[in-house]
């Protein structure tokens, strides 16, 4: 399952931010440029006896401020900064993964690894007994309690939920406090690689100092009694939104103070552009934060960000691609270092694939999309090299399939990284004339032998038809995304297909992503690229049923394929990666939709003085492992 | 004059009304309501509908357009679509910064491009006046985001003399506080009003100049400073005045980058973030802002016009 917030807070979304931005950005870049200004790398190496405290400044991503803190958010609400750099410093998931390498962290968990068991129906998840909040409250069954009665009572307004999945399958709960373990009774036997990465991932207990009613209302959502639950479950909901809604009081209310994460927060500042974290004295995890202060700064612009992390006020910051200067193939930094006196930090890869869609319910696309041929000729026709070389500037590696191709891991199989469609005119151009198309020297290609033979065009495809001209929106706001299209443009003309790309700003592209039938209006649009890839986020388990499943929320492209939906519930119910694998091969030997290159997360500048910092490929931070050295 | 101003409001609550209700059709005449660029792409119907519910964008636009008029007047402007926070309260946050932003600009444009265009004017063809013309011609052709970053890249990079980003203070105090954080982002934004004075200011001046009233002032032995803070700078004021009130919302417009460039969470950025997530209600309080500022703004030009020029005083009362 890939939730809601891949599109919201990944890359994708980032790439929003930068969208209407992105000139200022291209402008820093010109200027740095024009004045000869990228000086050669200057980064330290040095390393010092390490020292406690020190405030670290960090930029985050322009553009999004921080406006939401209970850890219950809506989709409204749901952003990289307000989950993953606000709200799990200081209320942790039960579970925690680290991202390079990809894997569950127990040492930061809240609980044992889940132990599956009566044919994976149940599952038994043992929580630590050393783990307190920062009231002194120690974890509970109760706290988890807490969690699922809000979440069964108010799954709607959860952003992770989706209509059939966590908590939809829990038939019940039980609770063993002498054991400090709950067990999670489900209706159907499940994937436990799935369920432990894609659902048990969205639960996060809460201390029961939130079971409140109103100020000072003890309320009893944490009960053990579901019918107690339902009952005092809204309340609690109601109440503690209303506090989320006071975002002037965040570092204030004592509710919010309530922590069991390594840092609490002390300022919220300017409506949510600056918020000072510090240490949770009670911390019960390791290692323990050993800086004294982390200001999180959001920026409006990554030019103004750049700025501040040029004039050397940012402790961590990052450098925007276009200002960044070209990296070569293969390797994992620029050539030189775009800020002297910070060190530069690897490029990171984020857990990431990318696609352009299209629409298959589109009365003119949709004849040709639903032929093999043509989605085997528009994939060679797409030049991913060309397209990181050139579009992203090196900063970006080659996908063929609906799985993460970096950091490597376990599931992206053999078949996606053969490549099997790489980019050939010749190929491109082979498919559609062994499949009845004459090509003309210029102008779209005309269909020759109409048919469903072997060899014919294909089922609805008329003698004498014209390859329909096609209609690419793509999103403003950068250059890449502008390249990217032009190049498959440029590539389909000489074969004969006609693509106009037009560039539409992102709120208008959100407007196409409806399933539609051919007849209806809304299912005008054939192709859309959004630049910015899909990321899993707190949804591991890449699966990509929200995209290709049948009546899908995000199944914007209309893809339909009834052995694709009995594998489908394979990946939910049946133990082992067989069933994704099937999936994965079938998704991109059939190249269900235009797979493109993954652009890289982001390029970091530290301080030298800082250690500790690791860039993210799922973008979480972790700032109890930062320190400061002596130099 | 009583009158006068009494008309002048109404027109201005007629022209706020025409400028809400068009800005309030023309936003929900965009292809795509904001429930899908607010909760996402991979929003299910189910929280879509929840959302346009919640937000009356399910009832006619008419009558939402009413439902949200009637709550304005009462100083309501609604909740962000996704700030988490009303919107009085996030202009509240906003606009002293983007105010104290917009009105030192002003100052230092009038303060500097007054007297420039009068020294143009007293050396009209001059060598002065020509590198002073081609000066203003280049500081007022050049973008606000080329300047800021130029700027910033010279004065906060290079050579480490001004801060990168304007204050960081949310009270007028706190951002009066740190003066020098003000320096760029002030400049920036003034250089192209600076030198819209400066050339109105020129020309307005030459006109006077040559008028009898100054051939008379000399003829009767008057100093030249005295004729042109006397006489001729009063009667000149009166054109450059009217421009005064007629730049605010340029200013404003202006602010939109300044603050990006800047880092400076002010009105503009709020503006055009909103444009960008689709955040209707904070982009009509931010119109509705903007809009009274420039009714006010053209209003007192009205009123400085009468306090500078005698005529229009006696031409109001005649009438």
């Amino acid at each position: 399952m890939t939730g809601p917030l891949s599109v919201i807070t990944g890359p994708r979304a980032r790439g929003r931010r930068r969208a209407g931005l992105g000139a200022c950005a291209i402008v820093v870049a010109t200027v740095t440029a024009l004045a000869g200004c990228s000086n050669s790398g200057t980064s330290s190496v040095a390393n010092g006896p390490a020292v406690s405290g020190g405030t670290v400044t960090m930029a985050l991503p322009a553009g999004a401020p921080f406006n939401y803190i209970f850890p219950f958010e809506s989709p409204q609400y749901v952003t990289g900064p307000n989950v993953t750099d606000l709200q799990m410093l200081m209320y942790r998931p039960l579970y925690w993964w680290d991202g390079s390498p990809y894997q569950l962290n127990l040492a930061k968990s809240l609980a044992a690894k889940p132990v599956f068991e009566d044919n994976n129906t149940t599952v038994v998840l043992t929580l630590k007994k050393n783990w307190k909040f920062s009231d002194g409250e120690q974890l509970s069954p109760a706290n988890i309690a807490l969690f699922l009665g809000l979440l069964l009572s108010e799954r709607t307004n959860f952003w992770f939920y989706l209509p059939g999945a966590f908590p939809d399958t829990l038939a019940s709960v039980s609770y063993d406090n002498s054991q400090d373990s709950v067990t999670l009774h489900l209706k159907t036997s499940v994937n436990p690689t799935w369920f432990m990465e894609n659902q048990l991932t969205m639960i996060t207990p809460f201390p029961t100092a939130w079971d409140l009613s109103g100020p000072g209302k003890k309320s009893d959502c944490e009960s053990e009694n579901p019918s107690v639950q339902a009952k005092d479950c809204p309340a609690v909901y109601k109440y503690l939104t209303a506090q989320a809604a006071d975002t002037a009081s965040y570092a204030t209310n004592p509710l919010w103070q309530v922590v069991d994460g390594p840092f609490h927060l002390t300022q919220f500042q300017s409506g949510g552009w600056s918020v000072t974290l510090e240490p949770n004295p009670h911390y019960s995890g390791s290692p323990k934060p050993r800086i004294a202060k982390l200001v999180m700064d959001v920026a409006t612009s990554d030019a103004s960000e750049y700025s501040l992390l040029q004039s050397g006020s940012l402790t961590i910051g990052y450098v925007p691609f276009n200002s960044a200067p070209v990296k070569p193939a293969g390797s994992t930094a620029p050539p030189s270092n775009p800020v002297p006196g910070y060190d530069l930090q690897p490029v990171t890869a984020g857990w990431s694939y990318n696609d352009m869609f299209w629409n298959y319910n589109n009365p003119q696309l949709g004849p040709l999309l639903h032929q093999l041929y043509f989605r085997q000729a528009m994939q060679s026709l797409v030049d991913q090299q060309s397209d990181i070389e050139t579009a992203l500037r090196g900063y970006g590696y080659a996908d063929y399939g609906p799985n993460p191709p970096l950091p490597a891991n376990m599931y992206e199989t053999a078949y996606e990284k053969s490549a099997p469609y790489s980019f050939s005119l010749q190929r491109a151009r082979q498919y559609l004339t062994s499949n009845g198309w004459k090509i003309p020297a210029s102008g779209r290609a005309t269909c020759i032998r109409p048919g469903t033979s072997a060899g014919d065009c294909g089922s609805g495809i008329a003698t004498g038809e014209q390859m329909p001209a096609l209609t690419l929106n793509y999103a403003t706001g950068s250059e890449a995304w502008t390249l990217e299209v032009s190049n498959l443009q440029s590539a389909a003309s000489r074969v004969g297909i006609d693509i106009t790309p037009v560039a539409t700003t992102s709120g208008n592209l959100a407007a196409y992503f409806a399933p539609c039938t051919a007849s209806q209006s809304e299912c005008k649009w054939q192709m859309i690229y959004l630049g910015t890839p899909e990321t899993d986020f707190l949804t591991f388990y890449p699966e990509t049923g929200i995209v290709f499943r049948e009546g899908a929320v995000f199944n914007v492209s209309n893809y339909l394929n009834p052995t694709i939906q009995s594998l489908f519930s394979q990946v939910y119910t049946q133990p082992g990666n067989t069933a994704l694998d099937t999936i994965d091969n079938y998704l991109t030997k059939t190249a269900a939709l235009l797979w493109m290159p993954v652009p890289d997360t982001s390029l970091y500048e530290v301080n030298p003085k800082l250690k500790g910092f690791t860039p993210s490929p799922i973008l979480v931070l972790e700032p109890e492992n930062w320190y400061f050295v002596k130099l | 004059m009583t009158i006068f101003l009494i008309r002048r409001c109404l027109h201005g609550l007629v022209v706020l009304l025409i400028v809400t209700a068009f800005v309030f059709s023309l936003l929900h005449a965009l292809p795509g309501g904001p429930a899908r660029a607010i909760l996402g792409p991979k929003a299910n119907p189910t929280e879509i509908a929840a959302f346009e519910r919640a937000n009356n964008l399910n009832k006619p636009l008419l009558e939402q357009y009413f439902l949200w008029l009637g709550r304005a007047l009462h100083g309501n402007l609604g909740q962000s679509y996704n700030q988490n926070q009303s919107v009085a309260s996030l202009i509240a946050q906003r606009l002293p910064k983007t105010l104290m932003l917009t009105v030192l600009a002003l100052a230092v444009s009038l303060i500097v491009g007054l007297p420039v265009g009068m020294l143009q004017a007293v050396r009209r063809n001059g060598a002065t006046d020509r590198v002073l013309s081609v000066t203003a011609l280049a500081a007022y052709s050049a973008p606000i985001f080329l300047t800021g970053i130029l700027g910033i890249w010279l004065f906060a990079v290079r050579w480490r003399v001004l801060p990168a980003q304007a204050p960081q203070g949310t009270s007028a105090l706190q951002i009066l506080a740190d003066p020098k954080a003000l320096v760029l982002p002030v400049l920036c934004l003034g250089l192209g009003s600076m030198a819209a004075f400066s050339r109105y200011m020129r020309s307005s001046t030459s006109e006077n100049l040559v008028q009898d009233y100054v051939r008379l002032a000399r003829a009767k032995g008057a100093g030249q400073a005295r004729i042109l803070y006397r006489h001729v700078a009063r009667n000149a004021l009166g054109p450059v005045a009217t421009q005064v009130g007629l730049f605010l919302p340029i200013l404003f417009a202006g602010t939109v980058i300044t603050e990006a460039v800047f880092n400076y969470p002010g009105m503009g950025l709020l503006f055009w973030t909103a444009a960008g997530a689709r955040d209707y209600p904070t982009e009509l309080g931010v119109v509705l802002v903007v809009g009274v500022a420039t009714v006010v703004g053209s209003l007192l030009a009205d009123i400085a016009y009468g306090v500078l020029d005698p005529r229009i005083r006696q031409f109001g009362r005649e009438s």
